[in-house]
């Protein structure tokens, strides 16, 4: 009999002879793996994002002209109310270059805003990342912040050719220095809930004691520019629920991302223009509308 | 017998690209469907084992390569669930369709478990996650038992037309 055992466990021995084998196989040879079978996805991720394009371009040419119109003078109306915003951020800007002339600043590091669309969207309990339709082709940095209407987005963690992964701030390996609007102590903030059927949400640790919120009077989150990823105040959700720690010290709460974060399809990657610069600075200043380049 | 390996491979592929599209679509509900377990399931019941083998080893690279798990776990998991199959397919009557069915449940669900247990030590807090898991698992197991007849008749009539013919060995008891 023990041959005949012997023979059934050979399988098993062997998968764990190329499993041990494969523990000792270098780095590299790995990484090239992972991005050769990454560069093979692409094309297909981006062909089914271009199909998936062309079919809302068809669904629109279904529209009669009269909604067309309608839409066309909403258009209208936002971009009076961006070009009269756009005056005012440049006045503000030529304000701050005074400032920083006057008072001897460092000038903060810019970024250029890379309009990305999303190709796919993969929202597991144990990741939630988004692959945009922009890579190495468009000078995308890994690393670099991302954004959307909403708020943050993420960051970059993974860029090929043509394409990039970013790990959204719902994810649970994603941490970023926070704080209130309006306040300058840091406070550490984590994604990881994840139900199904509701909006992400997010987890805060070392909230001092003087803060209350509750989903009735919530209180805003915003980045704190402390790391040098994220430039400072931009919207990173809702805190909507704190409790006591349990040192008694800080308090630890929820918070509510934003709802819109979960079907997101437009993004902007914001690349650092100089990137010596704003890795010794780590309060840098966002420039959106600088011309892309390829 | 390479190109069975690599025909199954493309198909899997396919399969792979059928579920990240039908997970960009339910994303906004935060849902996740996971079909690895259909993907082992034909290539483990109908390949021989060596062919078996090397298409999983592709598929599995596949998987790897568009998720944050570390590298070759989708191997490892795909083989091991292929090696303990090839172990019993005698016994079963593997060229039905439901017993296809019902192996690439019990081998989606193990898997999602086994990566699940080696993702746990990422979340803040993974005893909350329980009902999130329960969903998917859920979902994955309508996607599989609708999904899974077509994937099945595809592979098979693939490995046909490109003049395969797959072997039907002799089995023991159902």
């Amino acid at each position: 009999m023990l041959p005949n055992r012997l023979d059934q466990a050979r399988p098993f021995v062997t998968l764990a002879v190329v499993f041990l084998v494969w523990l000792f196989v270098p780095t590299l040879v790995k990484r090239f793996l992972r991005a050769s079978f990454f560069e093979f996805q692409a094309p297909i991720e981006a062909t089914t994002s271009a199909v998936r394009d062309l079919q809302d371009y068809w669904s629109l040419r279904t529209r009669s002209k009269n909604e067309l119109i309608e839409e066309g003078k909403q258009l209208a109306h936002l971009n009076a109310n961006y070009e009269t915003r756009l005056v005012e951020y440049n006045s503000l800007q030529a304000r701050v270059a005074r400032l920083e002339a006057l008072l001897r600043l460092p000038s903060y590091p810019e970024y250029r805003s890379e309009a990305a669309r999303v190709v796919r969207r993969d929202f597991t309990a144990w990741w939630q990342r988004l692959v945009i339709r922009k890579g190495q082709n468009y000078e995308i940095p890994v690393g670099a912040p991302v954004i959307f209407v909403g708020g943050v987005v993420g960051r970059v963690v993974e860029v090929g050719a043509y394409t990039s992964v970013v790990e959204l701030i719902s994810s649970p390996g994603v941490r970023i220095a926070g704080s209130l609007e309006g306040d300058t102590r840091p406070i550490s903030f984590q994604g990881g809930l994840n139900p199904a059927f509701g909006p992400a949400r997010g987890v805060v640790e070392f909230v001092p004691l003087d803060i209350f919120a509750n989903p009735a009077t919530p209180k805003r989150l915003v980045t704190s520019g402390l790391g040098g990823i994220f430039p400072p105040g931009l919207n990173l959700g809702q805190i909507v629920k704190l409790e006591k720690g349990g040192d008694g010290l800080f308090q630890t709460g929820e918070v509510a991302l934003d709802p819109r974060l979960i079907s997101v399809s437009e993004v902007a990657v914001l690349v650092p223009l100089d990137r010596r610069s704003s890795q010794l600075t780590d309060t840098p200043t966002v420039t959106p509308s600088t011309p892309a380049r390829r | 017998m390479k190109r069975a390996s690599l025909l199954i491979f493309l198909a899997n592929a396919l399969l792979w690209t059928l579920q990240s599209q039908l997970n960009h679509y339910i994303a906004p509900w935060n849902l996740t469907v996971f079909m690895g377990g259909l993907c082992v399931a034909f290539a483990s019941l109908r390949l021989s084992s060596r062919d078996g083998t090397r298409a999983l080893l592709l598929t599995g690279f596949w998987f790897d390569a568009a998720t944050p798990v570390p590298f070759g776990l989708h191997v490892f998991l795909f083989l091991l669930a292929h090696t303990i199959i090839s172990l019993l397919r005698s016994r079963i009557a593997r060229e039905e369709t439901l017993v296809g069915l019902l192996v690439a449940v019990i081998v989606n669900l193990t898997v999602m478990i086994a990566i699940s247990a080696a993702l746990l030590h990422r979340n803040p807090a993974p005893l909350e996650m329980w009902p999130r898991l329960v969903a998917d698992s859920l979902i994955s197991f309508c996607a599989i038992v609708l999904i899974g007849p077509w994937a099945f008749a595809f592979q098979e009539r693939l490995l046909q037309m490109s003049g395969v013919s797959l072997r039907r060995d002799p089995r023991g008891m159902v």
